[in-house]
C-alpha cells in the first residue's frame, strides 16, 4: 500500500504543475459537452442522451486529467451545466420536476465512480509498467554486479549503474574492517567531499541508517547516503545526489536499499576470496621458509662438518701431524668459515629485503670505486682465477647504495668463481649506454643452458650441474642481487658468453648524460 | 717499554683470541667487557691503543668514544658488525682512528695497530714539521717542493688533488672519512661535496695509473672513506 501511496504522491506533484492546464481542459470539455448537448436538444433528442454526453465528457476528462479532485469537479460541473441548460426552468439552477434531483444525484455518483475507476486503472497500469522496469533494471544491475572480479570493479560498476538509473552524481565507497576507505569511486560531479556531506557519509557508514538530503539526519548535505550493510556490519556507503535539489522518493530509496544489499553480498564474496588468496600465499611463503630452513641446515652442515673434522683431527693428533699438514688444515678451516660467513650474510640480507626492512642509503658513488672494492674483497679470499676490470676513462657517478651494489658484484664474482674451473678468466666491465650505466661480470667457464638461465634468478634455485666446487650457494645470491638491483630501479639479466661461459649484466639509470 | 693495548668486547671468545694474537706480537694486553669499565681502564691504565667493539651491553660504542675523547687522545680502533655502516662512520667522525668489520683477520688488525703505533712515534719525534718527504712504494711526495713522482716520472696534479693526496699520505694506512676529507679540502661549508670528492679521487687514481682490479696506492672503503696504502 505504501508503494501505491507513493504513486499518489507522485501524481499529486504532477497535478500541482498542471493545475492551470487542467482547469482550461475542464472548461473546454464541459463547453464541448454543452455545445453537443444543445445540438442534440435542438434535434429534440431525449434528456437521457444529454446525460450520457456529460457522463462521457466527465469520463474522458478524468482519464486525461488524472485526479480524483478533478473528476469530482467535473462531475459537479456536469450536473450543474445540465441543470442550467437543459432542465425547466431553463438557464437557472432551479428545477420544477421532482425527478431531476434524483437524476442529478445518479449522474453525479455515476460520473464520480466511473472516473475514479478510470483513474485507478490508469494508475495501476502505470504501476505495473514501473514495477516491471524496476524489476528488470534490478535484474540487470544484479547480473552485472555478480560478474565483477575485484572490489574496485564492483565499486566502479555499481556507481556506473546507479548513476544511469537515477541520472545523478553517485559516490560508492568501501571501508575495511578498521574503518579506512579502501575504495572510492565517484560518477559525475564529486559533491561528496564537503564538510556536511563527508559527515553524513561517515554517519551513514557508522550508524548503518540512511542520512543526508531528504532525511532527518544531516539534511544540509547535498546528497542522500545509504549504508552498504551485510550481516557482519557496515561495509561502505552509497551517496546519491539528484541534481536540482530533488529528494529521492520512496521507491528510489527501496531500489538503493536492494542494490546496496546486492553490493554487500558481492563485496563480502570478494573479501573472502582475497582473504583466501592471502592465506594461500602465506601458506606458500611458510612452505618456502621451511624449505630454506631445511636447505640452510643442510648447506651449513657441510662446511661445519669440515671445520669440526679438521679442528678435532688437528687437536687429537697434534704431535703426529707435520706443520705443513697443520697449516693446510688451518687454511681449510679458514676457507670454510669464510664461506659460511658469506652465506650467512646473504641469508641476513635476503630476509631483511623480504621483510622490507632495508632502507637504501643512497649517495653519490663512483661506479669504479664500487667495482674496485668488490674485486679486491673477492681477490683476498680466492686465488686461482684471473680477474680483470675494464672501466671507462670517464668517471661515472651514480646515485646508489654503494654497500649493496658492492654486495651484488661480490655475489656475481663469487658465483663466477664457484662455477668455473680454476684458471678461468673473469672480467668485470663498466660502460655507459645512453642513460644506462651497465655493469657486467663475465666468465669463460662452462656456461649454462637456456633452461637454467630462465630460472636462475628464482629464489632457492640451484644449478644441478656442479663444476669445480663442492660449495653450494642455496640459490640466494642471485635472487638477492635481483632484489637489490630492482630496488635501484635497474634490471639484471644473464646471457651466454661467446664461445662459452656466462655474462651477468645489470644496469642502473644515471641522471646525467656525462660528468 | 712494550705498548699496552686495551681490548673492549663483550664476547669472551673474541677477547680471548684477540688477546692471544696481540700478545704473540709482543704487546701487553688488558681487556674489558663493557663501556664503563673501558672508560675507567682508559683513565687508570693509560693504554697506548684502544680496540673497541661498537656493540656493547651498557653504553653505545659511539658514546664511549665521545666520552674518552673529552679527556684523552688515545688512538681508537673500532670493531663493527657487518651492515652497521652508518654507526661505523659515526664512530670515525666522533674521533675513532680506524675500523675493522667483523669478521676480520688478525693480520689486518695487527697491521692497523702497527700503523697507529708508527704514526704515534712520528708525531712524538717530529711533532708537526710541515714539510716532509713521503715515499710509498713507487710514489714520492715532496711537500717542500710540492712535487710528486712515480718511478721518477713527475705527475701533475690540480691543487685539490694534491691536497687530498698529501692528506692521505700524512695519514697513510689510516682510513679517512669522506666528511673529514671534504672538510679539509673544501672547508666545512656544510654543503655535501661528495660528488666533487668522487671526481677528484677518480682523476687522482687515473693520474697515479691505478689498476682498478688491484689498486696500488688508494684503497676505497665504500660508504666510509679512503685510505692510502701502508707499505
Amino acid at each position: 500500500m505504501s508503494k501505491f501511496n507513493s504513486f499518489i504522491n507522485r501524481y499529486k506533484l504532477i497535478y500541482k504543475k498542471n493545475i492551470f492546464k487542467n482547469i482550461l481542459l475542464l472548461i473546454f470539455t464541459m463547453t464541448l459537452c454543452t455545445i453537443v448537448s444543445i445540438a442534440f436538444n435542438n434535434l429534440n433528442m431525449s434528456e437521457t442522451n444529454i446525460v450520457m454526453i456529460y457522463l462521457l465528457g466527465i469520463l474522458l476528462y478524468s482519464y486525461i486529467a488524472e485526479g480524483y479532485v478533478y473528476s469530482f469537479f467535473a462531475s459537479v460541473s456536469g450536473v450543474l451545466l445540465f441543470n442550467f441548460f437543459f432542465t425547466e426552468p431553463y438557464y437557472t439552477l432551479q428545477v420544477y420536476s421532482p425527478d431531476y434531483p434524483i437524476i442529478f444525484l445518479v449522474m453525479f455518483i455515476v460520473g464520480s465512480i466511473t472516473s475514479m475507476l478510470t483513474i485507478r486503472v490508469k494508475i495501476e497500469s502505470q504501476l505495473v509498467i514501473d514495477r516491471e522496469k524496476y524489476i528488470s533494471s534490478l535484474y540487470y544491475v544484479t547480473k552485472r554486479l555478480l560478474d565483477v572480479k575485484s572490489c574496485n570493479e564492483l565499486a566502479e560498476i555499481s556507481a556506473d549503474e546507479l548513476s544511469k538509473q537515477f541520472n545523478a552524481d553517485v559516490l560508492v565507497s568501501f571501508f575495511n574492517s578498521s574503518g579506512n576507505v579502501t575504495c572510492r569511486i565517484v560518477k559525475g560531479e564529486d559533491v561528496f567531499n564537503d564538510g556536511a556531506d563527508y559527515m553524513a557519509s561517515m554517519e551513514a557508514y557508522q550508524s548503518g541508517s540512511p542520512c543526508g538530503y531528504g532525511t532527518t539526519l544531516f539534511s544540509g548535505a547535498k546528497a542522500y547516503y545509504s549504508p552498504i550493510l551485510s550481516h557482519n556490519g557496515s561495509l561502505g556507503v552509497i551517496g546519491i545526489s539528484l541534481r536540482n535539489d530533488v529528494a529521492l522518493i520512496n521507491t528510489q530509496c527501496t531500489f538503493i536499499d536492494v542494490i546496496s544489499r546486492q553490493i554487500a553480498v558481492v563485496l563480502e564474496r570478494e573479501r573472502i576470496y582475497e582473504k583466501q588468496q592471502k592465506t594461500q600465499m602465506e601458506i606458500q611463503k611458510e612452505r618456502l621458509r621451511s624449505d630454506i630452513l631445511r636447505s640452510i641446515s643442510h648447506d651449513l652442515r657441510t662446511p661445519l662438518a669440515g671445520i669440526m673434522g679438521l679442528a678435532s683431527t688437528a687437536h687429537d693428533n697434534y704431535e703426529k701431524l707435520s706443520d705443513e699438514v697443520k697449516i693446510t688444515f688451518l687454511q681449510s678451516i679458514y676457507e670454510d668459515a669464510d664461506w659460511l660467513n658469506e652465506l650467512v650474510e646473504n641469508i641476513l640480507q635476503t630476509t631483511r629485503f623480504e621483510e622490507g626492512r632495508i632502507k637504501l642509503n643512497i649517495k653519490e658513488e663512483a661506479a669504479e670505486e664500487i667495482i674496485t672494492e668488490a674485486v679486491t674483497h673477492v681477490k683476498k679470499h680466492s686465488s686461482g682465477h684471473e680477474i680483470y676490470v675494464k672501466i671507462p676513462d670517464e668517471i661515472i657517478i651514480l646515485q646508489v647504495d654503494g654497500v649493496l651494489i658492492r654486495q651484488v658484484i661480490i655475489n656475481l664474482l663469487n658465483n663466477a668463481i664457484n662455477y668455473s674451473p680454476r684458471g678461468s678468466k673473469i672480467t668485470v666491465s663498466l660502460f655507459r649506454k645512453n642513460n644506462h650505466v651497465i655493469f657486467e661480470v663475465s666468465d669463460n667457464g662452462p656456461g649454462l643452458s637456456q633452461e637454467e638461465i630462465s630460472h636462475i634468478f628464482e629464489r632457492y634455485y640451484q644449478r644441478s650441474t656442479k663444476v669445480s666446487s663442492n660449495r653450494r650457494g642455496m640459490g640466494l645470491g642471485l635472487s638477492l642481487c635481483k632484489s637489490i638491483i630492482e630496488a635501484h630501479n635497474g634490471e639484471i639479466s644473464m646471457r651466454n658468453n661467446v664461445p662459452n661461459g656466462t655474462i651477468v649484466s645489470f644496469y642502473i639509470i644515471s641522471g646525467e648524460e656525462n660528468v | 717499554m712494550e705498548p699496552l693495548i686495551l681490548i673492549v668486547d663483550d664476547e669472551n671468545s673474541i677477547r680471548k683470541f684477540l688477546r692471544v694474537s696481540i700478545e704473540t706480537q709482543g704487546y701487553k694486553c688488558i681487556d674489558a667487557d663493557n663501556g664503563s669499565n673501558a672508560i675507567m681502564l682508559t683513565i687508570s691504565q693509560n693504554p697506548d691503543i684502544l680496540i673497541l667493539d661498537l656493540g656493547l651491553p651498557d653504553i653505545d660504542g659511539v658514546d664511549v668514544i665521545k666520552k674518552i675523547r673529552t679527556m684523552s687522545q688515545i688512538p681508537i680502533i673500532i670493531i663493527s658488525a657487518r651492515g652497521h655502516d652508518r654507526e661505523k662512520v659515526e664512530a670515525l667522525d666522533a674521533g675513532a682512528d680506524d675500523y675493522l668489520t667483523k669478521p676480520f683477520s688478525v693480520t689486518e688488525l695487527l697491521a692497523r695497530i702497527r700503523v697507529i703505533l708508527r704514526h704515534k712515534s712520528i708525531n712524538e719525534i717530529q711533532s708537526e714539521t710541515e714539510n716532509e718527504l713521503f715515499k710509498i712504494k713507487d710514489l714520492i711526495i715532496d711537500t717542500d717542493k710540492r712535487r710528486i713522482w712515480i718511478e721518477n716520472d713527475e705527475i701533475r696534479l690540480t691543487p685539490n688533488e694534491y691536497k687530498v693526496l698529501v692528506l692521505l699520505a700524512k695519514n697513510h694506512g689510516k682510513v679517512l672519512t669522506h666528511k673529514l676529507i671534504t672538510e679539509n679540502i673544501w672547508g666545512s661549508t656544510g654543503i655535501d661535496d661528495t660528488q666533487s670528492l668522487r671526481v677528484c679521487m677518480g682523476n687522482l687514481r687515473r693520474k697515479l695509473g691505478e689498476d682498478p682490479a688491484q689498486p696500488k696506492y688508494i684503497i676505497t672503503e665504500i660508504g666510509v672513506g679512503y685510505r692510502l696504502i701502508d707499505e
